[in-house]
């Protein structure tokens, strides 16, 4: 009887260890993942936009990238909303004017589109975050340049 | 000797009143429902607009007041006229007996309530646009603020009519109460009047593509909610109003009509282009959920607030794994990301003034708001 009671103890305290265990290793992984994610987002904003074609394959290129990484974060999450993920849906809602403009060649209509987009975006500031210091800022100004940039060649 | 003193003296001034225009006594001052008596800048001017087409139709279609028209003052002017007005006052009740009236949709009571919050920026007067500071407590009638559920009403049956307009009339009073507290002046740096109107949001309106399409269909809607909307929508099609003269979008008569119509079909744009195709797919395989109605106004709404189409596109992309009642429980939940956006505010922020707007009810109100929310406020939904 009593060995019976080690013993299920024993598996017990196995079972929740191995929970707990994995928890660590989804959290690392979510933050590998996401830091992943990230990387692959600051290389867009450090792409030259001085060259019009250039800018809209690489752009392309990476934001496919960034749409992959997002459905493998989401699989490792589950039915889970961690921060990470929210940020990533929000960062890739923040490049969709480029988004725009590189699926559609930068034509006329995609350059408006684009300019509409981005002037909402500016037109409906997150006041409580200060948005004139926080980083989505610095995004939005880099957008606004690359969208001139782009639609004004 | 005293007492024929003192009659004499009543007698001269019984005669002295006599000879007053009777506008200057006729016409008691207004009582308050909210604001004070003192405040009556937006009093005048609504009594002004009632000789405005939209306003006296709206006013007579409602069953609100008896509009006052530059006709009645004519025949005032007219006594052999009487007679004929009489008979034509009579012909016109026996009409509005019989044709089908409309009722307010949001409880007056609500809105009323809705107008003692207190809101912290600037308001206009029109139409010298001309800025006052806060504290403003403008005295608003019955009337006006029965108007106000008319109009209300009215916008959302025609713009309806025309689309597929996702939001109830709820949520649009929740949405009010929100942005300006039923204030129709009150304008704050960036946002104008009832609905806090931007001028990137008005653009959105008449952008091709965007919200252009339904202003046309407004402008010739075959629909009897849309008749004094139309002549709105079809001058501005025609003539884009300058949002920078900010009484076309507060002052009653055309202003305050047109800041409805342009909300509602800017929110019915946000539904219809930046969320829907999001969600097209997710709302096909769960079309007849009961939750589906209500995730897709806190959607929509969710894009009309501080955070905009980005913020409200990447919380419904996010939540589209889901099942709808886990989709609706998390909408209503902060969203917060690493870098400190909440994906949800603008949601949390109309549930916030809902629960300030319960002690705002006087002790014998007959709406039940604590306990039933905004849709105690809804009568006759539609």
């Amino acid at each position: 009887m009593y060995q019976k009671l080690v013993l299920n103890l024993t598996f017990i305290f196995i079972i929740a260890h191995s929970t707990a265990l994995k928890a660590e290793v989804d959290q690392s992984h979510i933050e590998t993942e996401y830091r992943k994610f990230k990387k692959t987002f600051q290389s867009i904003l450090e792409l030259s936009i001085q060259n019009k074609q250039g800018f809209l394959d690489q752009f392309s290129k990476l934001y496919s990238d960034l749409i992959n990484q997002q459905k493998d974060f989401e699989k490792l999450e589950g039915e889970t909303l961690t921060p990470q993920g929210n940020q990533m849906a929000f960062d890739l809602e923040v490049l969709r004017p480029l988004q725009t403009l590189a699926d559609n060649k930068a034509n006329v209509d995609s350059c408006q589109e684009a300019d509409r987009m981005q002037s909402f975006n500016i037109a409906n500031p997150d006041s409580e975050t200060n948005e004139s210091k926080s980083p989505v800022s610095k995004i939005d100004d880099f957008i606004n340049k690359a969208i001139k940039s782009i639609c004004s060649k | 000797m005293e007492i024929s003193l003192f009659s004499k003296q009543i007698r001269l001034l019984l005669i002295a009143y006599s000879f007053l225009p009777t506008h200057l006594y006729a016409n008691t001052a207004p009582q308050c429902i909210s604001g004070s008596s003192k405040n009556l800048h937006l009093a005048g001017q609504f009594n002004d607009a009632k000789k405005n087409k939209i306003v006296s139709q709206i006013l007579q279609k409602y069953k609100i007041t008896t509009p006052q028209t530059n006709e009645s003052a004519t025949l005032a002017d007219c006594p052999t006229c009487h007679a004929n007005a009489e008979n034509t006052k009579s012909l016109s009740d026996m009409a509005a007996k019989l044709l089908p009236q409309d009722n307010l949709q949001i409880d007056p009571e609500c809105i009323s309530a809705a107008h003692k919050i207190k809101v912290p920026t600037t308001y206009l007067n029109c139409p010298s646009e001309t800025r006052k500071k806060p504290p403003q407590n403008e005295c608003m009638t019955e009337e006006m603020i029965k108007y106000q559920s008319a109009a209300i009403t009215e916008a959302l049956k025609c713009v309806k009519s025309e689309t597929q307009f996702p939001i109830s009339i709820n949520s649009i009073f929740e949405m009010y109460t929100n942005e300006s507290g039923f204030k129709p002046n009150y304008s704050s740096g960036a946002g104008t009047g009832l609905g806090q109107l931007t001028s990137i949001f008005v653009k959105d309106v008449h952008q091709k593509g965007r919200g252009l399409e339904t202003l046309k269909k407004v402008a010739t809607s075959s629909s009897s909610h849309c008749e004094n909307f139309k002549t709105i929508a079809g001058q501005d099609i025609s003539n884009k109003p300058n949002f920078e003269q900010k009484c076309k979008f507060i002052s009653y008569g055309e202003g305050f009509e047109r800041n409805i119509l342009y909300t509602l079909i800017g929110l019915n744009t946000l539904w219809s282009k930046d969320l829907e195709p999001v969600m097209r797919s997710y709302i096909n395989a769960h079309k007849d959920h009961h939750d589906m109605r209500s995730i897709k106004e806190l959607v929509t709404l969710n894009a009309y607030g501080a955070g905009g189409p980005r913020s409200a596109r990447a919380a419904a992309q996010r939540l589209l794994r889901l099942k709808p009642e886990k989709f609706l429980e998390n909408l209503t939940q902060p969203m917060v990301t690493t870098e400190g956006h909440n994906l949800t505010r603008y949601i949390l922020r109309i549930k916030e003034k809902q629960n300030q707007l319960i002690d705002l009810f006087p002790v014998n109100a007959t709406v039940n708001f604590k306990k039933l929310g905004s849709s105690a406020c809804i009568k006759n939904s539609f």
